[in-house]
């Protein structure tokens, strides 16, 4: 089946809302190697159902990312399983690695923007790789999310020719196109207009109504706008490994 | 897995290689035996092919030492006689001699049929003949009578009686020149001489002559000769048996035929001369093959192809009786491995058994596969249907006021609609005592649109009506071929084109309070448990509901004595009224458009509020003036937007758009300062366009001016997607038009819909 003839399948998990039994995410006594630093060597355990948010704390923008590559199985472990809904990690080929990691909506701390191609491409990229949905149909979906976070349509400049405030928009579109299952976040909003605060919130629930499950890492601190976020849970990274915040 | 996924991480290689080991094992497990029968049935046609023409061989050869033998003896009394000869006329040869000659003559060839004449002759021209004649013998002498050579032919029986006389004219000492004298003549005496094969035309014999000169006593050289006839040899043969069809014969070095299959035939023919009898390449080729192997390798066996058959042959020496001769036999390899091709078919055909017990061994095989996969993803599906059911039920769990009549729960059908694969579910409640039935809630699955209010009553549905009622489950494939469901069909279900009905009673306190309908559901069956969970949480709802309503009393009816006079108003601050009879109903191309986009921001503190509504009324008499002041076309609100337009022409108006890019500046310095005033955020966001617009008067008494088109849309997206607040955005027409007189910062290119890759910009300022 090509692209092009592909059925347009926009509802795309639109028929799973109802709660998954199985963790979208799971980390259990997962220990990665010491050699490549930046994360503590230490075991880490933590476990996301369907439509759980997860806060983690993180001051160092490196080590947030490094925990992002734990939680997509890009570290490898000494001990211990990374799952990601229900398939762990080391036992999959590459292929059905990369597959998988199609699944999950991420925004990295420096963007992980590639200027040789237009913000147009970087946003449709993974989409374009992992499925056959039609180029029409993604180029659609991106335009609604864009206009949902306040871009005027898709953006078709290089990603250094944007605004920091619309690549941030941009990163935005990319992260939820496609409706993926796990979202990976490290410090999505910083000095962010409240307007796209509230579209990246709105859209934070519908995907978690929709059952996504979400590692929201911040560097300890929310836009006032936010208020009191509804989390399943709130984490603390630091040197020392990953520890449950008292109280939450 | 979302069907789109071009590869599914969840579907593992593993199990697929080994379903396709499953298929694929079988399979290579068949040609296995296929190759190993072949292979066996190959090595054993091979080796038995060996030892077939091995045998055919020896048989042969057996055959030949036979064939050797017998023409040994065949031709063994010409040299036993011509031995005795010189023995028994060593006297002088005279008068006498001839009644011996006669006398051995008669006895051999009454003993020995292959002896056909024996002459006796001298060099002094007398000759003598005994032959068969007519059951009797002729003793032929040549005389010369009268200066006369004359055959005298005497005929008597065996014991020698006279029978007759005859004579015949001969000429004198012809015999000299024949082969048989002349060559016994040149060899030393007791050297037997074998002449040529030559027919003896009176008799169609086919005669071979052994002659042995002798010298008698009186010095003068005689000569023996025993002609024997080759027809007997030829007889015998093609009275052989070699192999089924095989063929025996004698030839000479040069390729004459001297005995042998065809011959006899041949020798019958007038004008036949043996002397030309050579071996046809054409009709005898694996003769004439054996024979130029045997030229080359001597005596042997060989193995010749010919006529798309193969020959067993050999050739063999034949020194004992002349030196020239070859005894050739030949036969075909079928008529010795007959036995073997017929046990080669009889293997072929187990062969074929076995191949097709194996066959039906792996298409069991196979098909036992399918079965076991067949159920392994039955339970795959069962399995996930329970994690479904469970994942649902706790879905179902989670959500809050649950029974809680007065908070809808969209879960309840659309887990109904998800676990039965139905297109629409719908929960409907009896009111007025059965009399009514209303939708609660309907949940259309492909649109993901819940809808509610639906009402049937029970005149027109009575039938239908009763059925639910009676607290019948009931399931209907077809419903509009159905008496009771017809109706209900028609008014519900066929604008949706739904066909089957499933419709499942909603009980509670023993009474049936409502109804649940599943229209074109797959898996109905099967998910009863869900239905009858969300039968009876509905239930419950609807008890609760009633009792409430019970509660609030009898509804009062309701008389409304202030009704309005509907107003028309169009709402703009700023009215065309007085462009309007230059500005005709129209589509205009180029029309300068910037919309003003508010925030709508909510406080629960009714004084905030208040304070709100007198700031948005100062705000809306500051862009009054501001349009005013600037020459806007108009300016009008709709809602928490303003649009404003700059001027309304067909050509290209730059003024206008500069008077709203102006307009829009001042408006925007003015509710940051109106804002700032009452601390509140910049909650507004300006869009500004030159584009299309259709503009047409509508109504009649009032009439109401209306504009609409691409350069709204446009404008209102610029507004909503404006970078931040409090910023103007503007289009790529906008920015053409605007460029030369305003400051602008470009904000990237971005296909839009409907425009391609177009360019926005944030206007920054007037340029000085």
């Amino acid at each position: 089946m090509s692209r092009n003839d592909a059925t347009q399948n926009e509802s795309i998990g639109r028929v799973h809302r109802t709660v998954a039994l199985d963790p979208v995410l799971e980390l259990q006594d997962a220990r990665p190697r010491f050699e490549d630093g930046g994360l503590a060597a230490v075991r880490y355990n933590l476990r996301l159902n369907p439509g759980d948010l997860v806060l983690v704390e993180c001051p160092d923008a490196q080590q947030a990312s490094l925990f992002a590559d734990l939680c997509v199985g890009l570290l490898p472990l000494v001990a211990g399983h990374v799952r990601c809904m229900g398939m762990d990690w080391q036992s999959l080929d590459e292929r059905r690695r990369a597959a998988l990691r199609g699944r999950i909506g991420r925004m990295v701390v420096n963007g992980g923007w590639v200027d040789l191609h237009g913000t147009d491409l970087n946003i449709l990229w993974p989409h374009l790789h992992h499925t056959r949905v039609p180029t029409e149909v993604l180029a659609r979906r991106a335009i609604e999310l864009g206009i949902h976070f306040g871009l005027p349509g898709l953006p078709v400049s290089v990603p250094s020719k944007l605004s920091a405030l619309d690549r941030c928009r941009a990163d935005c579109v990319r992260a939820f196109l496609g409706e993926p299952a796990l979202l990976l976040l490290e410090n999505p909003l910083d000095d962010v207009p409240l307007s796209l605060l509230l579209a990246f919130l709105s859209s934070l629930t519908e995907a978690r109504d929709r059952g996504a499950a979400i590692v929201w890492i911040t560097r300890g601190t929310f836009p006032a706008g936010v208020g009191r976020i509804e989390a399943t849970s709130r984490w603390r990274l630091h040197d020392d490994g990953l520890f449950l915040k008292r109280g939450a | 897995m979302p069907v789109s996924e071009i590869i599914d991480p969840t579907s593992n290689p593993a199990k697929n290689r080994k379903r396709i080991l499953q298929f694929v094992g079988p399979v290579l497990g068949v040609i296995l035996v296929i190759g190993g029968i072949v292979a066996i049935s190959l090595h054993n046609y091979q080796t038995m092919r060996g030892g077939v023409i091995s045998l055919s061989r020896d048989l042969l050869r057996s055959q030949q030492r036979y064939v050797t033998e017998e023409v040994e003896h065949y031709l063994a009394p010409a040299s036993d006689s011509a031995s005795i000869a010189p023995d028994m006329f060593d006297i002088p040869v005279d008068a006498s001699s001839p009644d011996t000659f006669m006398l051995y003559g008669r006895s051999m060839l009454a003993h020995l049929p292959q002896v056909d004449s024996f002459y006796l002759a001298n060099d002094k021209g007398e000759f003598w003949m005994v032959i068969r004649h007519k059951g009797a013998y002729d003793q032929t002498h040549l005389q010369v009578e009268n200066g006369q050579s004359v055959y005298r032919h005497t005929y008597v029986d065996q014991a020698g009686n006279w029978l007759g006389a005859g004579a015949d004219p001969g000429d004198k000492g012809t015999f000299r020149q024949r082969p048989w004298f002349a060559g016994a003549m040149a060899k030393a005496d007791h050297q037997l001489y074998w002449t040529d094969p030559y027919a003896y035309l009176a008799t169609h014999q086919f005669i071979i002559t052994a002659s042995i000169p002798f010298t008698t006593s009186d010095g003068h050289r005689n000569v023996f000769a025993i002609n024997i006839s080759l027809n007997r040899l030829t007889e015998f043969l093609n009275s052989l048996q070699v192999g089924k069809s095989g063929q025996a014969v004698i030839v000479d070095l040069q390729g004459h035929v001297i005995a042998g299959h065809n011959v006899a035939a041949l020798s019958q023919k007038d004008g036949f001369d043996p002397s030309h009898l050579l071996l046809d390449p054409v009709t005898q080729p694996v003769f004439t093959r054996a024979l130029n192997v045997y030229r080359v390798n001597g005596s042997g066996a060989g193995l010749v192809h010919a006529r798309n058959k193969n020959y067993v042959t050999i050739a063999s020496a034949l020194p004992m009786v002349h030196r020239d001769w070859v005894l050739l036999l030949n036969a075909p390899e079928n008529d010795f491995s007959d036995f073997a091709q017929s046990a080669r078919r009889r293997n072929l055909g187990f062969s074929l058994v076995v191949v097709a017990l194996a066959l039906l061994l792996a298409v069991g095989v196979i098909f036992q596969g399918r079965r076991v996969e067949q159920v392994r993803g039955l339970l795959e599906r069962a399995r996930h249907r329970v994690k479904s059911e469970n994942s649902a039920l706790l879905s179902l769990a989670r959500t809050p006021d649950l029974f809680s009549a007065e908070h809808d729960v969209p879960a309840l059908t659309e887990i109904l609609a998800q676990q039965t694969l139905a297109r629409r579910v719908s929960v409907w409640r009896f009111l007025s005592g059965g009399e009514r039935l209303i939708s609660e809630d309907t949940f259309e699955a492909e649109h993901d649109v819940h809808g509610a209010g639906f009402t049937l009553s029970r005149a027109e549905h009575d039938e239908f009506f009763s059925m639910l009622l009676e607290g019948h489950e009931f399931t209907v494939d077809d419903a509009g071929r159905e008496e009771k469901t017809r109706n209900f069909q028609r008014l519900f279900m066929r604008p949706f084109g739904t066909a089957s009905l499933h419709a499942y009673p909603i009980t509670a306190n023993g009474h049936i309070v409502g109804c649940m309908m599943l229209e074109d559901a797959r898996l109905a069956q099967g998910a009863e448990h869900i239905i009858a969970v969300v039968g009876a949480i509905t239930g419950l709802r609807f008890v609760q509901a009633a009792e409430e309503e019970a509660q609030q009393g009898v509804s009062l009816p309701f008389h409304d004595n202030h009704k309005a006079q509907t107003r028309f108003d169009e709402g703009f601050l700023l009215s065309p009224e007085g462009q309007m009879s230059s500005v005709p109903s129209g589509i205009y191309p180029a029309v300068p458009v910037a919309v003003i986009s508010f925030a709508e921001t909510f406080a629960a503190d009714r004084k905030a509020v208040e304070r709100s509504i007198a700031l948005v009324s100062e705000i809306g008499g500051v862009i009054q003036r501001i349009a005013q002041d600037a020459g806007l076309f108009s300016v009008q609100v709709v809602s928490n937007r303003i649009v404003l337009i700059g001027g309304c022409r067909q050509e290209v108006d730059a003024v206008a758009a500069i008077r709203l890019a102006d307009a829009a500046i001042l408006i925007r310095e003015a509710c940051y300062v109106r804002l700032a005033q009452a601390d509140m955020d910049p909650v507004f966001r300006i869009g500004l366009d030159m584009g299309p617009l259709a503009v047409a008067q509508l109504g009649n008494g009032p009439s109401v001016l209306n504009f609409w088109g691409r350069a709204i849309v446009a404008a209102e997206r610029l507004a909503l997607t404006a970078p931040d607040a409090g910023t103007i955005q503007v289009s790529e027409d906008a920015y053409t038009v605007l460029r030369e007189q305003f400051l602008f910062r470009s904000r990237g290119m971005f296909f839009v819909p409907g425009r391609g890759a177009v360019q926005s910009f944030t206007l920054a300022g007037r340029r000085e």
